[in-house]
């Protein structure tokens, strides 16, 4: 069944990159983060962008622009109309935090048009380094299916050790599928 | 992945057309190291971290003009420091052992500027070997916020952790 699932997530995958992705209008939306949430914890920034898909009336899903949307974590939140980037905090990861600084899962909630969706995404060390490793999960589906930047990705020959060291992220892009 | 490297040697070429870096001319100073790290972990060497900040770049420029006196702090599981830009920090080297968690890989380096011309940070994280830093700017997101240095698998697998030799903090107002 599991070989199932991935090839329809894949063949979702293949079929969403096919078409391009609708413009992003307007500036970056900056979250609104909590007051409790200790600065010592946080170092720059981060974003995602949030986009919106929906069946349409020959049952083809499609990108879909202008639903509203809220993003919620347990540190900070943002109202956002899709597609659009939210700014939020860049989370250190670090024995010396509890649960090594992990924010826990980001929440995107949309609704509009008579339709709604809703997504939870887990953070995860971004395995980011500037030259040949590119690893960062690019864009999460809310099937489950995921791609990955650029396509080429090389893992590095201790990955998992140096993941340990890199700050939590949430994916590049945040896909909500709305149903009726 | 081959394109890559070209647009490293146009981004270091571009680098190397700002203005010279300003010369170093205070003392080295050495991190600490927390007493919770077990002296097993510690290897043999130092390596030099380089710490400098810069305003924003204008225009085609990589970077803004060098800022003299950031005050930076460099924080970490395993260390902490203080310098004042620009300053060669002396940060020890970790051993690279399969018996340590994560083998050994020592944190990340989180740096914090303050200066009259603004704030900046930047995270700066352990690879097996050192390699030209590469720069990094605050307020990008993710992908413009570490400083690290490719790992190959060429790379052996007993090298000892170490930083990269340069760290360079935007500071924003």
């Amino acid at each position: 069944m599991w070989r199932q699932i991935a090839l329809i997530g894949l063949a979702a995958s293949v079929l969403a990159a096919c078409e391009d992705p609708m413009a992003v209008s307007g500036p970056p939306k900056t979250a609104s983060v909590s007051k409790s949430l200790p600065q010592e914890r946080v170092l720059g920034t981060a974003s995602s962008v949030i986009r919106t898909f929906h069946l349409n009336a020959e049952g083809k899903r499609e990108e879909i622009g202008g639903v509203p949307c809220t993003v919620r974590s347990r540190h900070f939140s943002a109202k956002i109309v899709s597609p659009q980037r939210v700014n939020y905090p860049s989370f250190l990861q670090a024995a010396r935090f509890e649960d090594r600084g992990h924010p826990g899962t980001l929440t995107v909630s949309c609704s509009g048009g008579g339709k709604s969706g809703a997504f939870t995404v887990d953070a995860a060390p971004a395995n980011l380094a500037t030259g040949a490793i590119h690893a960062r999960v690019d864009a999460v589906y809310s099937d489950g299916t995921r791609t990955t930047q650029g396509g080429a990705f090389t893992a590095p020959i201790h990955s998992k050790q140096l993941a340990s060291s890199y700050p939590w992220s949430y994916a590049g892009t945040i896909i909500v599928d709305l149903d009726p | 992945m081959k394109k890559i490297i070209p647009v490293g040697l146009v981004l270091v070429s571009l680098a190397a057309c700002s203005e010279p870096l300003i010369e170093v001319t205070s003392a080295p100073v050495k991190a600490r190291i927390d007493s919770s790290v077990p002296q097993e972990r510690i290897a043999k060497g130092t390596s030099e971290l380089t710490v400098r900040a810069f305003t924003p770049p204008e225009g085609n420029d990589v970077r803004g003009p060098e800022v003299v006196g950031a005050t930076c702090s460099l924080q970490s599981d395993e260390l902490s420091a203080t310098a004042i830009t620009p300053q060669v920090v002396i940060l020890p080297k970790f051993v690279q052992k399969k018996e340590f968690e994560s083998r050994g890989v020592p944190g990340a380096l989180a740096i914090r500027c303050t200066s009259e011309q603004g704030d900046g940070t930047a995270l700066v994280t352990a690879s097996e070997k050192n390699a030209t830093g590469v720069y990094a700017n605050s307020g990008g997101g993710l992908a413009t916020l570490i400083i690290t240095t490719a790992v190959t698998a060429a790379v052996a697998s007993s090298t000892p952790w170490s930083y990269p030799p340069n760290a360079h903090v935007t500071v924003v107002e």
